[in-house]
């Protein structure tokens, strides 16, 4: 008969046989190190100073992210400011703002007084303006003249608003006299520095370049700018000839230092080298 | 073993007290030598305790456990030179028998001297059994392995352990024979 290879009966009789078990000692050896290292176990497995990691990292981040801020501010204030404009949604001629400070800037082109007394009234738009825009005598004469318009090609509705907007908005004072800035600088690479004495007259400056009250009172201050806007460097040249050939000679130096300063880079004749 | 990996000491002491006795039989079968089966069994528990921190759940903790220690026990043999081989299986057909052992019949004192008996018996025949033979029955007696476990654990094939065990099944009844 063959015998499966479990046999229950001698299962059990082995069972009952087979009852010894391991001395005490090794018994109280193995639980001691199955203790130690259960006590091993519970401690903590990361070590203390990880706990501060996530802590400590954000920190990092956000000093690193601080400091590259003020950095980038230091040293792009340019980039700044341009970023205000663009983030400044272009004024409408309707808007509020606007309309509500019209009478100061009417009553500012009815007084045909000089730039100083335009600054007293008005001292919050011209207070903010940079100082070589203030200066700039050349948006008065573009705006004012019939052919000039070209000559201000940035004057847009929202521009002819902007001393309003600018007294009631600061930070859009500020952008409205960058993109004034912009545009006078291109028209003011041929008449800026000839146009300096008429300038100081038309100090509302930038803003009354580009103001519907600047051509009034620009008018009535600087009657010779539009001939003078008009006049090419040659035509220039000639006049100053002219006037050294009719011998009014302190006429034409004083003449062709305008010129010089209007055009350094321009070639003189070689008979107007002499007038001083 | 895994709420002991995570630091419960209490869950060891309920394993240990589960398999402490069917590990240290293991050994004792085996060496047939206490001081050895100490020795062996200390060993064994103590690499159990190393490895728990690692320790996956990947087979049932006592196929773990009793894999650990039949390494062990090779280890133990080839360094006494011994290399446990299968016997010659001439002569062992396996037909020795039916092993039927009386029943004990209440607790008088002839039933147990009987049992005792028995149990020497039982004892001294698994003793005279080859090494690998002798091994799969322990492994399944004190184990509780299965067919496929013994092989697992052995490192040979299914057959082979079955073949294994109905020889020491065979050979163990023939031993007992005069207690039928």
């Amino acid at each position: 008969m063959a015998v499966s290879e479990f046999d229950p009966k001698l299962s059990r009789a082995y069972r009952e046989a087979s009852t010894e078990g391991p001395p005490a000692a090794v018994d109280a050896a193995i639980l001691a190190a199955a203790r130690r290292q259960a006590a091993q176990s519970r401690r903590p497995a990361r070590a203390p100073w990880l706990r501060w990691m996530a802590p400590a990292s954000a920190l990092a981040t956000l000093v690193v992210a601080v400091a590259l801020a003020f950095l980038v501010e230091r040293e792009q204030p340019q980039t700044s400011e341009g970023t205000a404009i663009r983030a400044i949604p272009p004024l409408r001629p309707s808007a509020p703002p606007v309309r509500s400070f019209d009478p100061a800037t009417e009553k500012a082109a009815d007084s045909a007084a000089p730039a100083a007394a335009m600054k007293k009234e008005t001292p919050a738009v011209t207070a903010p303006l940079p100082a070589p825009i203030a200066a700039s005598p050349v948006p008065a004469p573009a705006v004012s003249t019939p052919v000039a318009p070209s000559a201000t090609p940035a004057a847009s509705p929202a521009q002819v608003t902007a001393p309003p907007a600018a007294l009631a908005f600061p930070a859009e004072s500020r952008a409205k006299s960058a993109e004034s800035r912009m545009s006078a600088q291109k028209a003011a690479e041929s008449e800026s520095m000839r146009q300096s004495n008429v300038a100081r007259d038309s100090a509302p400056g930038i803003a009354g370049a580009s103001s519907p009250t600047a051509p009034a009172a620009a008018g009535k201050l600087a009657p010779l700018r539009p001939e003078a806007s008009r006049r090419s460097p040659e035509a220039w040249l000639e006049e100053i000839s002219r006037l050294q050939r009719e011998g009014r000679g302190k006429e034409a130096a004083e003449q062709l230092a305008e010129f010089r300063k209007a055009y350094p880079a321009h070639a003189v004749p070689e008979n107007l080298r002499g007038l001083q | 073993m895994l709420a002991y990996r995570s630091g419960e000491g209490a869950a060891f002491e309920a394993l240990y007290e589960r398999w402490r006795g069917p590990l240290y039989r293991y050994f004792l079968r085996q060496c047939n030598h206490a001081g050895q089966a100490d020795e062996l069994f200390q060993d064994v528990f103590m690499r159990v305790i190393g490895a728990a921190a690692g320790y996956e759940p990947t087979a049932k903790f006592s196929t773990w456990l009793f894999r650990i220690a039949r390494n062990r026990l090779v280890d133990h043999w080839r360094k006494l030179g011994r290399e446990p081989v299968d016997p010659p299986a001439a002569g062992e057909d396996g037909d020795e028998g039916v092993f039927d052992p009386p029943a004990p019949d209440g607790e008088t004192p002839h039933s147990r001297a009987e049992q005792q008996q028995l149990g020497r018996a039982l004892l001294a025949a698994l003793n005279e059994l080859p090494e690998v033979q002798r091994d799969a029955f322990l492994l399944a007696e004190e184990g509780g392995l299965t067919l496929e476990e013994i092989a697992s654990v052995s490192g040979v094939g299914r057959e082979t352990i079955k073949s294994r065990l109905r020889y020491a099944t065979a050979k163990l009844r023939g031993k007992l024979e005069p207690w039928r």
